[in-house]
């Protein structure tokens, strides 16, 4: 009886060690991965699911797939940088901003033992800069996001233009011949439209095609109250209020550039994101035939805001190794073509960029050109982030209404944005 | 010698009596204290610290944070423009709530339609609405705009949020189409409470008037008014304290802007806490709210303990 006994709890011990091991087994060839919506969502999860199934496949490994809305990605990325829940993998961005909040324990893990493995080397090197930080890879690009000019094609015609502005003083030009008035002097259509004024980002291009930059390359110093910074604002304020070739209500937080464009109120649109072209294709898309895109103009240098969206592995995952084999998975050309044309995306890899898909398409080839003149928007100071706040007390927000409502002296805006963002640089630790 | 009789934890019928109502509340006492005081007790430890997401040192800096904001341009007009938001706003839909609390008591045929129709700013998401509202005032496809130009009111189509143009002081354009979208949602729940004040009104109160001579501004002036009173500072005092936390309108419209125009303390304290990541400087401005809001609210349990003690 007693022996009988025993052998069952051995029984019963052995099973649940092997159903443990079974469980952890499945457990290592598990991973969480979190991607946010892009374009359709029923298409790009069709076009996952079959990567998924092919990645299980080739390696046996399980993908769990979350989608993420862009409403909350911001919250939930935060979250995972200060120790929330995190995946094993991520579709991720601002990668400067979180792996510093991460300080080395959250967020964004770094992956240089891998990098073989990832397969950078078919990449533009623009898009490289935001998988890079501080001399550390984190991941693999999978879109880009570089901001070009659009532009009305019959409305160049109609003025007689044959090619897109090269540099500013074509843009002033440009923007002067397409502005049209009514015989009592209102703008009908301004000839350039810029972004709404929420948008920040947009200050940068013209501040680099001036020959500036908005801090030092170790991030120390901001540069601001520089004579670049100021002769880019300038030419800003001048296109609005004294060329009257830019509306001035883009102060108005209503104001939308797309809006306006496609309202027949704006004949070229500076610094817009590539799924211009898939906007109007879904809200009016008579005027696809007639848009064109160039990359963007300019001055002392010619720069377009770069930036890219990254598959990087997070801090906290118990499966490093299959997380990276999904990473490098999704850097293979062929897959990042595939993900490009389901979600809308071009993507950074050159062969996938490279493709009839989007070369073949006139819009599809300026992105990829403008990526010639492509700009990092990624900053080497952690403050960075903070400069470019959205909303009041944001040091740029602060700066660009200033700027674009007209009402103080340049030098004393650029005056003050220098001391708040040196302020927030020196509070750097 | 008689023994006396111990129940439940040997307390007397009389303790036990005294400690049941304890009892009773203690769920809901403890919920209070984990979901309310515990979060507003670690915001203000917060705001002592430097304490920056991007950073992982998180010093103790006092009230570092407190003698920064008196220095801070942004804090002082999103103060100053909650506090005008506050007062425009809940004195503004309190007046208009009762003159359509005043029309919905009056008897007639669509009085029932009449009320759902008046709610109908409550019932939708202010996220709805707010959009709405954006392209009424947006300058170049408002129908608002259509409308005064069709009428020749306007040569030049008004940029109703961006037009910093217009105005005095902190009343700018931007500043004052906000507050009409506020007074818009926010004067429904008024009109139905005071509706509800107005109907316990005793109709013998307006007879006995009626029979004296009193007109009807007489009767509105000297039976509905006083007979409103505790209604109306109910009313006056959770709007003060409502309003001063608003949000979602402010937000979604203009984030505060333009050049902080319509920046309310609730709107600050998201940008700088999410938004720049300084969440210690962001406490210490919720801190702050914490202040005002608390003086309101002394000041309403003095009003109802004044209103017990008559």
């Amino acid at each position: 009886m007693k022996a009988m006994r025993t052998r069952q709890l051995l029984t019963i011990t052995l099973t649940f060690l092997l159903v443990l091991a079974v469980g952890a087994s499945g457990y290592a060839n598990r991973i969480e991965f979190w991607m946010q919506n892009y374009d359709n969502l029923p298409i790009q999860s069709k076009c996952m699911n079959e990567l998924i199934a092919e990645f299980k496949k080739e390696t046996g490994i399980t993908v769990d797939i979350e989608y993420v809305n862009w409403d909350e990605a911001m919250n939930r990325w935060t979250l995972v940088a200060t120790g929330g829940a995190a995946p094993d993998a991520g579709d991720m961005y601002w990668l400067y901003t979180f792996s510093d909040m991460g300080g080395g324990k959250y967020g964004p893990m770094p992956l240089d033992e891998y990098v073989d493995q990832l397969g950078l080397d078919g990449f533009f090197p623009s898009s490289l800069a935001d998988v890079t930080y501080k001399g550390h890879v984190y991941g693999v690009p999978w879109r880009i996001d570089i901001r070009l000019m659009a532009y009305r094609t019959d409305y160049f015609a109609e003025a007689g233009l044959t090619e897109a502005p090269q540099t500013w003083e074509d843009l002033l030009n440009y923007a002067q011949k397409l502005t049209k008035r009514t015989s009592d002097g209102r703008v009908e259509r301004y000839g350039l439209a810029l972004r709404n004024n929420i948008d920040v980002q947009q200050v940068l291009p013209w501040v680099w095609q001036a020959g500036g930059e908005i801090m030092s390359s170790d991030g120390k110093i901001a540069q601001f109250d520089t004579p670049e910074f100021k002769e880019a604002m300038q030419f800003v304020r001048d296109l609005i209020y004294k060329y009257e070739v830019v509306s001035p209500f883009i102060t108005d937080p209503s104001y939308n550039e797309v809006d306006e464009f496609r309202a027949n109120r704006a004949a070229m649109i500076d610094h817009v994101g590539p799924s211009l072209k898939r906007d109007l294709e879904l809200t009016a898309p008579q005027l696809v035939p007639v848009l064109a895109g160039a990359p963007p103009v300019g001055h002392k240098a010619r720069h377009a805001y770069s930036g890219a969206g990254y598959f990087g592995v997070l801090y906290g995952t118990k499966n490093v190794e299959a997380a990276v084999k999904w990473v490098s998975f999704l850097a293979r050309p062929d897959v990042q073509l595939r993900l490009g044309q389901a979600m809308r995306q071009y993507p950074p890899n050159r062969t996938a960029a490279m493709d009839p898909y989007y070369t073949g398409d006139p819009w599809g080839a300026s992105v990829i050109e403008t990526l010639q003149y492509a700009h990092t928007s990624q900053h080497p100071s952690p403050a960075y982030s903070q400069i470019m706040a959205k909303g009041p007390g944001g040091v740029m927000f602060d700066l660009w209404q200033a700027v674009i409502h007209n009402q103080e002296p340049l030098e004393e805006i650029l005056k003050t944005a220098q001391v708040r963002a040196q302020e927030l640089m020196d509070r750097v630790r | 010698m008689t023994k006396r009789k111990k129940g439940f934890l040997g307390l007397t019928g009389r303790q036990r009596e005294a400690l049941f109502p304890y009892i009773m509340l203690s769920p809901a006492l403890v919920a209070v204290l984990v979901l309310s005081f515990y979060p507003i007790f670690l915001g203000l430890r917060l705001s002592f610290y430097d304490y920056t997401l991007l950073y992982q040192s998180r010093p103790f800096i006092g009230w570092q944070n407190y003698i920064e904001l008196m220095r801070d341009a942004t804090f002082w007009s999103s103060l100053t423009n909650t506090l005008l938001y506050t007062v425009l706003n809940g004195v503004g839909s309190t007046i208009i709530g009762l003159g359509v609390a005043l029309l919905l008591n009056r008897e007639s045929r669509i009085r029932g339609f009449l009320r759902s129709f008046s709610l109908f700013p409550w019932v939708i998401p202010s996220v709805v609405f707010s959009y709405v509202w954006m392209w009424f005032f947006q300058r170049d496809f408002s129908p608002i705009n259509d409308l005064l130009m069709r009428l020749g009111l306007i040569s030049e189509p008004i940029a109703f949020l961006g037009n910093l143009d217009w105005g005095i002081g902190p009343f700018t354009l931007p500043f004052l189409s906000v507050l009409v979208v506020r007074l818009w949602s926010s004067f429904p729940m008024k009109a139905v409470m005071l509706l509800a004040g107005l109907q316990s009104i005793p109709a013998e109160l307006y007879e006995a008037a009626r029979i004296d001579g009193a007109t009807t501004w007489q009767q509105f002036r000297h039976v509905t008014l006083p007979m409103l009173v505790p209604v109306l500072g109910v009313i006056l005092t959770l709007t003060l304290i409502w309003n001063f936390g608003h949000f979602d309108i402010n937000y979604l419209m203009t984030q505060g802007g333009p050049r902080n125009a319509t920046n309310v303390m609730a709107v600050a304290v998201y940008l700088t806490g999410f938004g720049q990541f300084r969440l210690g400087y962001a406490a210490a401005m919720g801190g702050i709210m914490l202040l005002v809001t608390s003086l309101i609210a002394i000041v309403y349990i003095q009003m109802l303990r004044k209103r017990e003690d008559l």
